[in-house]
């Protein structure tokens, strides 16, 4: 968490970091750039995400792009390129993300040859669009995990709100999810399991969040009030988040979709299943973003 | 340095410089356009179906016979699995037939694949496209 372990004043080289110019804006654009490769090259690179990319449903597409916006804007009050003093600049950054990841997913696709004059321009456009989730979010990430910290975040109050973790942890969740929701596996996976099986996987998913966000002490992980109850934050963070991981993972299988001529058990079941990376890809993210 | 003349320098802290606005609003204007091309592609495909054409682009000579090279275009909705038969039809009798898969055929998109067969098909080749999966 960038309010606890930022690097300290002193070790900043002065003036390197983002004023405003042209010269850190280069910086931060080739930082977002590293962060959407980083992020997004396993999911680049997964031949499912490329067949999704021309057979999805436009308008679910279309839907996941639009709501991109709003998340990175989001995403950006948390952290980002650089510390924001308003809303227009954290508009701005998030649609910088977006241009970044479409770059990002344009190139390495292109350098790897699917991406191709061969394919018409209809498939190519799909095949980068649905790359450019989990890529924006990494380019956003990218000054928070490979950038100086911010000193504007000892201030920031945002961590600290119960809708600003919970929206952490959708982002975390959303992040694992697709990383997993486009692959053959997790069918596999959910129609070889039984109910008690599952179940068993939604409590150890369950706990596992908890302890990876609350029980271990990793730095930047939750330290409650010490007033406040197992059962209280439990309830407020572990179980609500839990929920929101499975809504999340529905979600991105609706998106992708991957409940299409699946029955409604089964389709449960896959939301389960998909919230086990959920699950962790929430806990972590309070320690990541 | 282009600093704006509302930005403010200390404390508080930097605005958005006028280059990062640039790419902001190329980054809005291609989200604003990929969104718009996928929700009009979406409305007008509602329920259509792949609509594939086959055609012979070349025919050669090869160690085994000949190979006929044909286009497979898509101008509907994405096919996968799409079988491709072609035959030599001879006095109202099919001579010889020879069939492709090919794994994924996307909406508005053209594949090239090859049908071999032991003589030459000349005029007397039929084309076409007997089934396919959807995704």
């Amino acid at each position: 968490m960038a309010r606890r372990d930022r690097l300290s004043d002193a070790s900043r080289p002065a003036d390197s970091r983002s004023d405003g110019s042209e010269g850190s804006f280069a910086i931060g654009l080739g930082r977002a750039f590293v962060g959407a490769m980083i992020f997004g090259l396993p999911i680049m690179l997964t031949s499912e995400m490329w067949t999704l990319g021309f057979s999805i449903d436009p308008l679910r597409l279309a839907l996941l792009l639009g709501a991109t916006v709003p998340l990175l804007v989001r995403l950006s009050r948390s952290g980002g390129f650089r510390r924001t003093a308003s809303l227009g600049d954290d508009i701005a950054d998030a649609l910088v993300a977006v241009l970044v990841a479409a770059a990002a997913s344009a190139a390495v696709l292109a350098l790897t040859g699917v991406v191709s004059l061969d394919r018409s321009w209809h498939e190519n456009l799909g095949i980068v669009a649905v790359q450019i989730v989990p890529a924006s979010i990494g380019a956003m990430l990218a000054q928070n995990q490979l950038g100086e910290r911010d000193e504007r975040d000892d201030e920031e109050v945002y961590e600290a709100t119960w809708s600003g973790e919970i929206f952490l942890m959708v982002v975390g969740a959303m992040f694992l999810a697709f990383n997993l929701a486009p692959t053959g596996e997790i069918v596999t996976i959910t129609l070889q399991l039984g109910g008690l099986q599952l179940a068993v996987l939604a409590l150890v998913s369950l706990a596992l969040m908890h302890a990876i966000v609350y029980a271990l002490s990793f730095s930047g992980s939750e330290h409650p009030h010490p007033s406040e109850g197992f059962w209280s934050v439990f309830a407020r963070f572990t179980l609500a988040g839990y929920a929101a991981v499975l809504l999340t993972a529905a979600y991105v299988l609706w998106t992708f979709g991957r409940f299409d001529g699946l029955s409604l058990a089964d389709g449960i079941g896959m939301v389960v299943v998909l919230g086990l990376p959920g699950a962790i890809g929430a806990g972590v993210a309070r320690l990541v973003l | 340095m282009a600093r704006g003349p509302g930005d403010a320098v200390g404390e508080t802290p930097p605005g958005t410089s006028r280059i990062e606005w640039v790419a902001a609003v190329l980054g809005g204007l291609f989200v604003v356009a990929v969104v718009a091309y996928l929700v009009a592609d979406g409305l007008a495909g509602r329920d259509r179906l792949p609509a594939i054409t086959v055609t012979a682009t070349r025919i050669a000579p090869v160690a085994s016979g000949y190979a006929v090279e044909i286009g497979v275009e898509n101008a509907g909705d994405t096919a996968l699995d799409v079988d491709i038969r072609g035959r030599i039809l001879r006095d109202g009798a099919v001579a010889e037939e020879s069939t492709v898969t090919i794994a994924e055929l996307p909406g508005q998109s053209r594949r090239r694949a090859g049908l071999l067969f032991t003589q030459n098909p000349g005029d007397a080749l039929e084309l076409r496209a007997v089934g396919w999966a959807l995704p």
